[in-house]
């Protein structure tokens, strides 16, 4: 799993009703930031270039069959009495090498023992790292259709409703106490936005470094309750990546950093180094990960001409494609890009107890955490999928990513029945005069994307300002083909 | 160009399953209380008839619930009243859960409840210890009415096979009965009434229910939330003008006051498990009707969380999740029978409905118990200043220490 932040497309849960709890789960996938402070002095990176660090070989078939059948998660709702409250629904698109009892679920969903026997029912990776896409499910897309707005203690109260014998209530209990204790830092503003990072840290709070043992009570002070809004982004990029996440605080290797979603149930390093015997394979498998072709009509000598003003204009931080591609992993510092800096800033200067936790922990052994003051520039294969854009989410398309004189300060997607824009590569969206807090609806409210909130900001990355609405063009037609 | 199917998009994860917490929960009113309850009473009669007077824990009991092919709850549902009224045997559980308020001219308000649940046994014929379920549904019920003269409260159960007339529902008349408790229904819509005639101890209690406001059915509750599907189908007759007497040997009193009634058919939560709720059905004297569940671990632990159904004064639903209500227990009655601790009052707030206001307990002493203790009795709303806000129900489970 990856990186954290998504972006991604339509998800499929619906048919997964309580299921969807897990979700919050899965959020937790997502990293870990990490870095220090008490102790030594947490080592922070510079912007510029990030350099390689030496992954543990994997093997990437097993690794799909661990990310499809999740079992890296011990704990989660209690299967019976999930079904009992959710039905059967339909589980939408199947995906190959899912077990048998899991290809009865939503693809997102997966079950497992704990370890009393209880089979338990939680989201896997694939919650926030899949996303539909021209009618496909999309594996390795950045879900940005999910809501974390709510409080998911309330599902799980409810789902607490259909459990009966004592192995359950054991089970749903631990699952309660461990939702109870992310749920406050999990509820974000706006639909659409991942708080998978801060989720992270607030279980981080929750283990002893050393021994992963989880504590009811935190060990160390909290995240703050409110997340910083986070896109997915997607899980191919991983392979040309030298290091994890949009501040590459995420240095070593990078399974570890992968796993993390395990956090939510494994309390010990049996647990964890036997997760992480699963992941070596599962990152194996994400670096293998090619982004889907462009699935509709592209104008190949407008892409040619688009190339042109691509590597003059892009490539010096976002690499080149086709033959003798070539990426720099760039770490471009805040004053340099200009985007919305809280997420950045958050890690490198008010985050060291976690990254000295993640450096002290057992996590660390193999994996640094060393925040930069800036944003890495991702590589672009498959980038027309991946709207809305920046790291948090804030532009919607990559015509108005272009013109930064374009992109809208109050603006809404839609959520029920969203349409493609294949000249702008977005999904189309309607421009608002209202800010959040004044929209009376409460569902438009929670929908309403404000980029006047704090970490929520569109401005900065106005590269492509310069350019003429024909050069935008011809660019947006180039990046159909990558 | 298209993009990917709405059905995908169009509420993603949290808000799906908030919504289906919502319906679990405000459905839930009568489901979880009133099952739990009703169980607690199936659990006794269990007992008294078993020989080995071994007690069945509701999870046993349920245990014989069918697992078979019944219908699952989806919606939209084709609401159609009266037929609605009446049972629905395609689904495993199904209750009737009336709540309200009574009171006799110049006498202290009363609390009222009557639980039906109607359980669908397994398709094959089993037995539980001594007692033989295979005669296809089970149909337990919970009458609990406060005490006119003294604080405290009256409790009676009855359970009953259906399938050989001891209880079931029949639509001409139609009429719900276990043993020789009945709900009647007569008369066209909007004029309706409802005749009941109950018994607990040596009162006898007989009240007709007219309707003012059409029952607010699931659909038009989810209205907007195009979450999944919950697991059971639900609707509400909000608040029910009742007036009726009660007698007992000493005579007969003339009562009037307001009653709803909750009936939810599907796949409906267990008693016995984990979690509990506490409910509210509270009359605002402004016309309005406010429904809340508040779900909390039977052991104390963790966070409750809330959910609530507003009906305003122009009958429209409005659901209403945790972030909308804030409700904290303000003083507390310990029972000095069981020693249970029950938070008789409360400070409510649901500040986008402009709620501001205190739930008080009408009297102390009213508890009842059956497999586990509970409280169930009149609330008064009242407010920082100004007139009365109202009056209600209030049950509450889970506080035995």
């Amino acid at each position: 799993m990856c990186d954290r932040q998504a972006q991604a497309a339509e998800i499929e849960i619906r048919p997964v009703p309580i299921a969807v709890l897990a979700i919050v789960l899965l959020l937790l996938l997502t990293l870990a930031a990490c870095s220090e402070k008490p102790h030594p002095p947490v080592s922070k990176a510079a912007a510029g270039p990030v350099e390689v660090d030496e992954q543990r070989s994997g093997n990437p078939e097993r690794g799909y069959e661990v990310v499809v059948n999740g079992s890296y998660m011990s704990c989660g709702l209690p299967y019976r009495a999930w079904r009992r409250a959710a039905g059967a629904p339909d589980p939408g698109p199947s995906l190959p090498g899912r077990n048998q009892k899991n290809s009865r679920l939503s693809y997102s969903l997966s079950v497992n023992q704990d370890a009393n026997g209880v089979e338990v029912v939680s989201a896997n990776c694939l919650l926030c790292h899949a996303a539909r896409f021209d009618g496909k499910l999309v594996i390795g897309l950045g879900n940005e259709w999910l809501d974390f707005t709510g409080d998911p203690r309330a599902l799980v109260n409810a789902v607490g409703g259909y459990v009966s014998d004592d192995a359950e209530t054991a089970a749903w209990r631990k699952w309660a106490d461990r939702i109870a204790a992310i749920a406050p830092y999990s509820m974000t503003d706006t639909v659409g936005v991942n708080p998978a990072p801060n989720i992270t840290l607030a279980l981080i709070a929750h283990h002893d470094p050393k021994t992963l043992a989880w504590s009811d009570e935190p060990l160390l002070e909290p995240p703050p309750q409110k997340p910083l809004p986070v896109s997915v982004p997607p899980w191919w990029r991983i392979g040309k990546k030298h290091a994890m996440f949009y501040n590459a605080m995420g240095r070593g290797d990078h399974a570890r950093y992968m796993m993390m979603k395990s956090l939510l149930c494994a309390d010990s390093v049996a647990e964890a180094e036997a997760i992480d015997q699963q992941f070596v394979d599962v990152r194996a498998w994400l670096a293998s990960l090619r982004p889907p072709s462009y699935p509709f009509p592209v104008d190949r000598d407008l892409a040619r001409e688009g190339r042109a003003v691509f590597e003059k204009t892009c490539s010096a931080c976002h690499g080149t494609y086709g033959p003798g591609a070539s990426y720099p992993n760039l770490v471009v510092g805040l004053d340099t890009i200009g985007t919305d800096p809280a997420y950045a800033l958050e890690s490198y200067a008010d985050s060291d107890r976690f990254m000295d936790w993640f450096n002290r922990s057992w996590y660390g052994e193999l994996a640094s955490a060393r925040p930069a003051p800036g944003y890495i520039a991702p590589p672009l294969d498959g980038v027309w999928a991946t709207a809305p854009f920046l790291h948090n989410g804030s532009v919607p398309s990559v015509a108005t990513l272009l013109d930064s004189g374009k992109r809208p300060k109050y603006w809404l997607r839609d959520f029920d029945d969203p349409q493609f824009d294949a000249r702008a590569l977005g999904w189309t969206y309607r421009s608002l005069s209202t800010r959040k807090q004044e929209i009376e609806d409460p569902v438009e409210r929670k929908r309403l994307y404000d980029t006047t909130l704090p970490g929520y900001s569109n401005s900065g990355h106005r590269f492509g300002d310069g350019l003429t609405d024909d050069e935008r063009r011809a660019v947006i037609e180039y990046l159909k083909t990558l | 160009m298209p993009g990917p199917e709405p059905s995908y998009h169009s509420a993603s994860a949290i808000r799906t399953i908030i919504g289906m917490t919502k319906n679990l929960t405000v459905a839930g009113a009568v489901s979880i209380a009133v099952v739990f309850t009703l169980l607690a009473a199936l659990g006794k009669a269990a007992e008294n008839s078993s020989e080995t007077a071994k007690i069945l824990s509701p999870a046993e009991l349920l245990a014989v619930a069918g697992d078979g092919d019944f219908t699952r709850a989806k919606l939209p549902y084709p609401f159609r009243f009266p037929e609605d009224y009446g049972s629905h045997r395609e689904y495993r559980t199904e209750t009737w859960h009336l709540t309200g308020i009574l009171q006799a001219q110049g006498q202290p308000q009363l609390g009222l409840q009557l639980a039906i649940i109607r359980i669908a046994l397994g398709s094959q014929p089993r037995r539980v210890d001594s007692i033989d379920w295979s005669s296809g549904e089970l149909y337990a019920a919970l009458f609990s009415l406060s005490d006119p003269a003294d604080d405290k409260l009256h409790t009676a159960q009855r359970l009953s096979r259906g399938g050989i007339g001891l209880a079931g529902w029949r639509a001409r008349p139609m009429q719900l009965w276990v043993e020789d408790w009945q709900v009647k229904r007569s008369g066209d819509e909007p004029e309706a009434s409802i005749e009941l005639r109950l018994s607990a101890d040596d009162l006898k209690l007989e009240l007709r229910l007219r309707q003012r406001k059409p029952p607010i059915d699931h659909d038009r509750i989810r209205d907007g939330n195009n979450g999944p599907a919950p697991p059971f189908i639900y609707y509400v007759e909000p608040r029910l003008e009742a007036s009726g007497s009660l007698s007992d040997d000493a005579g007969t009193v003339e009562l009037a006051g307001s009653v709803s009634i909750e009936h939810a058919w599907g796949e409906l939560p267990l008693p016995g498990g984990p979690v509990v709720q506490d409910r509210f059905t509270l009359y605002l004297a402004d016309g309005r009707e406010l429904f809340l569940v508040r779900s909390h671990r039977s052991d104390g632990s963790g966070e409750p969380t809330m959910a609530g159904l507003l009906v305003r004064a122009d009958d429209t639903p409005v659901l209403l999740d945790g972030a909308d209500i804030d409700l904290r227990a303000s003083g507390f009655w310990t029972s000095e029978r069981t020693g249970a601790r029950y938070p008789l009052r409360w400070t409510l707030s649901v500040p986008g409905q402009v709620i501001e206001l205190e739930v008080v307990a009408e009297r102390e002493r009213q508890e009842g118990s059956l497999w586990a203790p509970f409280w169930s009795g009149p609330v008064r709303l009242v407010q920082a200043s100004g007139p009365s806000a109202g009056d209600g129900f209030m049950q509450l489970n889970g506080y035995l220490e």
